[in-house]
């Protein structure tokens, strides 16, 4: 469901196939276990293989941008397909999370 | 109204029947002259008022039971009606609201979303006797075909 890289002090994380509540404890977990274990500042969330999302996969992605802020980082999202950039504009969740087109833009920013 | 096709589905209040639920809903709706997209929207619709009944209506209980009733009516509208017999809303409109949540792991934005991508939404509640959720969704090329 995951699939995790570092680049420089970024924790990446792939996130692919339906998020929702079946899977959000499971994602919260890995991903919260991964950020900590590997002692990186910053979180860039890769969703372009995500094929669908509801609220709870918002809520999901809005508590790791409040874990990463209050540990001083910074969160980007990188590729969301359009459905869920749709989301993320409606939720107001891209107001507080920056969104890329790609790896390089987070990379070169 | 009078219903062309119809499919009941009961199933049990666990988080992996709400893809299931969705995917059904999905698949009943593709009998219909809709787009990907408008899949998409039924999909969204769904997983969030299963999601609701899950967490809220049993309170992660697995043992609850939710009723999806799925309708295609005579002017090509799709109903769906997600039911659960758990705790109930004392306060439908307020639980309605915009990013109100009981639950500090979510963003409240269930019905918002829900009354964003259905065209009709109706909610019933009971307090300790469950909630009945219906939405109705048109799709335009549907209401074309149900006017030729």
């Amino acid at each position: 469901m995951i699939k995790t890289e570092l680049w420089d002090d970024i924790l990446i994380v792939k996130l692919s196939g339906d998020i929702d509540i079946s899977v959000a404890d499971g994602l919260r977990a890995q991903i919260d276990g991964e950020y900590m274990q590997q002692g990186v500042h910053h979180l860039l969330l890769d969703l372009s293989e995500v094929e669908f999302m509801d609220s709870t996969g918002l809520g999901l992605i809005l508590g790791r941008y409040k874990k990463v802020t209050a540990a001083g980082g910074h969160t980007y999202i990188v590729r969301p397909r359009a459905r869920v950039k749709q989301l993320l504009e409606m939720s107001g969740v891209s107001n507080l999370i920056p969104v890329y087109t790609s790896l390089r833009q987070v990379i070169n920013r | 109204m009078n219903i062309r096709n119809r499919v009941r589905l009961e199933f049990f209040s666990l988080p992996e029947n709400v893809g299931f639920a969705r995917s059904c809903a999905a698949a009943f709706a593709s009998q219909l002259q809709c787009t990907l997209d408008d899949l998409e929207e039924v999909k969204l619709v769904v997983s969030e008022a299963v999601s609701n009944a899950v967490i809220h209506g049993y309170q992660q209980h697995a043992d609850g039971t939710i009723v999806m009733d799925l309708m295609v009516r005579e002017d090509f509208a799709l109903e769906i009606v997600i039911e659960d017999f758990g705790v109930g809303m004392d306060d439908v409109d307020k639980c309605m609201e915009p990013s109100y949540s009981t639950d500090a792991n979510r963003m409240g934005l269930g019905f918002s979303f829900m009354r964003s991508f259905a065209d009709e939404l109706r909610v019933n509640s009971v307090p300790g006797q469950g909630t009945a959720v219906r939405m109705l969704k048109r799709f335009i090329s549907a209401t074309a075909q149900a006017m030729a």
